[in-house]
């Protein structure tokens, strides 16, 4: 069984290898993680569980005790989230990770200090919990954004009191098809404060890029609606008129190949293109959030966690704040903006991961000013100086949370020549780790081991040999890789074709996730039975073939599957049943004929 | 376009700059679309002839679009 073991060692290192961000291959230079940086007190995030809170308790005076410190609150938001701050150095942080609290914790990190060469006038700048929570200050010692365009694709935008001082571009209004793009909704004028509100004017709030010039696209109604159609010519129009970055804090529908087209259209022409990921709490970003070369913006609160509201999973490549106003306004991203009925300039406080988005707009508006022009570099420098989050098996943060100060650092640096290479490399070959169904694979593995032990205590065979393994492996698990990679210029199915299962093949083929009962059937095995059993050799394929998609469709009668034409229900249950017991039969049928045939 | 009947409860969203939605019984939050001033009160528990429209898109993204085709208001709880 060795061979077996072997295969199977490799998928689940190659598993475990994925869940670790290390995985990743590249360089990072993300703040945090230097060692020069400097902190002098450690973050303690207790686990939330029901009955833990008293336990909790417990652990904070033994902490108080063991090690003489005092915990305290972040702020009035954490103590729901039991996130506390203790004062302590490098041993401690290492004393704390050894000890037996580190079981109660989620994380126990170090509360680094970030130093700034500048901190904004406006008044209402230290309620912006979400500018110094992505390290904004460390990106305005490099650049604020100055000669990079930012569209925003959305309710349009009103020049209030805290914009005078920003520099606009020429828009234009879809919906009522004229130049002027005034907001009469709040929601654009919100977004485009976060991504370039006057800052250092002495009033009001501060905006992450401003010093960039905004260009306003009004595609939303006063009641926050708009078609496809529209959004569609506002992407082109950003991409045909300069612009850097397009933000749009919009979704919802279905999937456009119109909309895709345009993206791709103002992808190719250099622009960054980012969206929120939605507000279902589903799992599963929205469009055009979820469309290739869109960056897929998920949502995190004052404490750092997911927002309560933020779509997770596909199509989610980073986080940025959302806020959360569910314990208070102040949760939320303060802004000015307009009253939607009184059509007056306002400061409030909106969350949502429409909020989110615009925070990441702003950091690639600052990293087109230093001077990254490919898209895929923009994105690249934005993922890999994200602070990561560990064990997020959810895909709630993507890469990570935002680091303007990370970014714009990781920006400047001129890369050495096999940096250059790399990327470039990058940029037309990527991988990506979350879309192969890991746990899957190794389930299916163990299965299939399971069952081809069964059938050496029917009768001895070569299972050993390489056709018994090959049929195995088709069978059950497929060429996996090839379900992560992605290869720049080339459509995505031809690469899933090839890394898919034999019963996963109807779904490649169609591109639909549900299971196509041709394929995921005793259909394919019987037929190579047929073919195949009288080929001293061959046959072991066969029977390997069989034993395979046995084992793929127990995995998937575990996980009730949907099958196509039938459902997700008892019909669609029993027909993955029927076919494992006729997959197990064709197996025993071919050993059967072999032993007599003197295998 | 097919149309869908959803009978729930009319909420107030506090998502962006905030929208009109109908929450079912069983959770599903549709957002209101269309002429749905008379159903724009907090509370009012309401059955909705409608649409779901999936060439429309919101700044709100809580769920399904719905368009409002006809409606009748239920109980004003």
């Amino acid at each position: 069984m060795k061979r077996l073991f072997l295969i199977f060692f490799l998928i689940g290192l190659f598993a475990v290898a994925a869940a670790h961000e290390g995985f990743q291959t590249g360089y990072s230079s993300n703040l945090a993680n230097s060692d020069q940086a400097e902190f002098e007190s450690i973050i303690l995030d207790f686990r939330e569980a029901p009955g833990l809170t008293r336990q909790i308790d417990d652990r904070l005076a033994n902490l108080a005790q063991q090690f003489n410190l005092s915990p305290a609150l972040n702020s009035e938001f954490s103590e729901a989230d039991h996130v506390y701050v203790v004062q302590g150095d490098r041993d401690i942080l290492q004393a704390l990770r050894n000890s037996d609290l580190a079981r109660f914790t989620e994380f126990i990190e170090p509360n680094y200090i970030y130093q700034s060469l500048f901190v904004p006038d406006d008044p209402d700048y230290a309620k912006q919990w979400n500018l110094q929570s992505i390290n904004v200050e460390g990106a305005w010692a490099q650049n604020r954004g100055s000669g990079a365009t930012v569209a925003v694709i959305d309710t349009g935008i009103s020049r209030t009191p805290d914009l005078q001082k920003t520099n606009f571009v020429p828009g234009y209004d879809f919906v009522n098809d004229r130049d002027q793009a005034d907001d009469d909704n709040g929601h654009g004028t919100h977004v485009a404060g976060t991504i370039a509100q006057s800052t250092n004017n002495g009033y009001g709030v501060a905006g992450i890029a401003y010093e960039a010039n905004l260009m306003p696209l009004k595609v939303l109604s006063a009641q926050g609606f708009g078609n496809v159609a529209d959004i569609t010519e506002a992407i082109r129009f950003a991409a045909d008129n300069g612009a850097d970055v397009i933000n749009m804090s919009l979704g919802g529908g279905g999937a456009s190949e119109l909309m895709q087209e345009a993206v791709e259209y103002a992808h190719s022409k250099g622009v960054v293109i980012v969206a929120a990921a939605g507000n279902e709490s589903s799992q599963s970003a929205s469009y055009p959030a979820k469309y290739r070369h869109v960056i897929g913006v998920s949502a995190f609160d004052a404490d750092g966690k997911k927002a309560p509201y933020s779509n997770y999973g596909l199509g989610v490549d980073i986080a940025a704040p959302g806020g959360s106003t569910l314990a208070g306004e102040s949760g939320g991203i303060l802004q000015e903006t307009i009253d939607r009925l009184s059509g007056k300039a306002q400061f409030k406080y909106f969350q949502g991961t429409s909020m989110a988005a615009p925070h990441v707009a702003g950091v690639a508006a600052v990293l087109k000013s230093i001077g990254i022009e490919a898209p895929e570099t923009v994105e690249t420098v934005l993922e890999y100086s994200a602070q990561k989050v560990g064990r997020d098996s959810s895909n709630a943060f993507g890469a990570g949370k935002l680091d303007a100060a990370a970014a714009a650092q990781m920006a400047t640096v001129r890369l050495p020549w096999w940096g250059q290479l790399w990327q470039f490399l990058r940029s037309l070959f990527w991988f990506d780790a979350k879309s192969i169904p890991w746990k899957d694979l190794l389930l299916r593995g163990a299965i299939a081991a399971a069952f081809t032990w069964l059938f050496t205590r029917m009768a001895r065979f070569p299972w050993q040999g390489n056709a018994y393994l090959i049929g195995i492996f088709l069978g059950a698990i497929g060429l996996f890789i090839f379900k992560g990679l992605h290869v720049m210029y080339l459509p995505d199915w031809p690469l899933r074709l090839v890394g898919s299962a034999i019963p996963e093949l109807g779904s490649a083929l169609w591109r639909d996730p549900r299971l196509n009962p041709v394929f995921a059937s005793c259909l394919i095995p019987l037929a190579g039975m047929l073919l195949l059993l009288s080929h001293r050799t061959l046959r072991w394929f066969s029977m390997g073939l069989a034993v395979g998609v046995a084992a793929f469709l127990s995995v998937s009668l575990l996980e009730s599957t949907y099958v196509l034409w039938i459902g997700a229900n008892a019909i669609a249950q029993a027909f993955i049943g029927v076919n494992v017991v006729l997959c197990l039969a064709i197996a025993a049928i071919t050993l059967r004929v072999a032993t007599s045939d003197g295998l | 376009m097919d149309t869908t009947t959803v009978k729930g409860t009319i909420q107030w969203m506090e998502m962006g700059s905030g929208t009109w939605a109908v929450v079912t019984d069983e959770g599903q939050t549709y957002e209101l679309h269309g002429d749905t001033a008379s159903l724009e009160k907090k509370g009012l528990k309401v059955q909705i002839e409608g649409a779901v429209r999936k060439d429309v898109m919101s700044m709100s993204m809580i769920g399904p679009i719905l368009e409002v085709k006809s409606y009748e208001i239920l109980s004003e709880s």
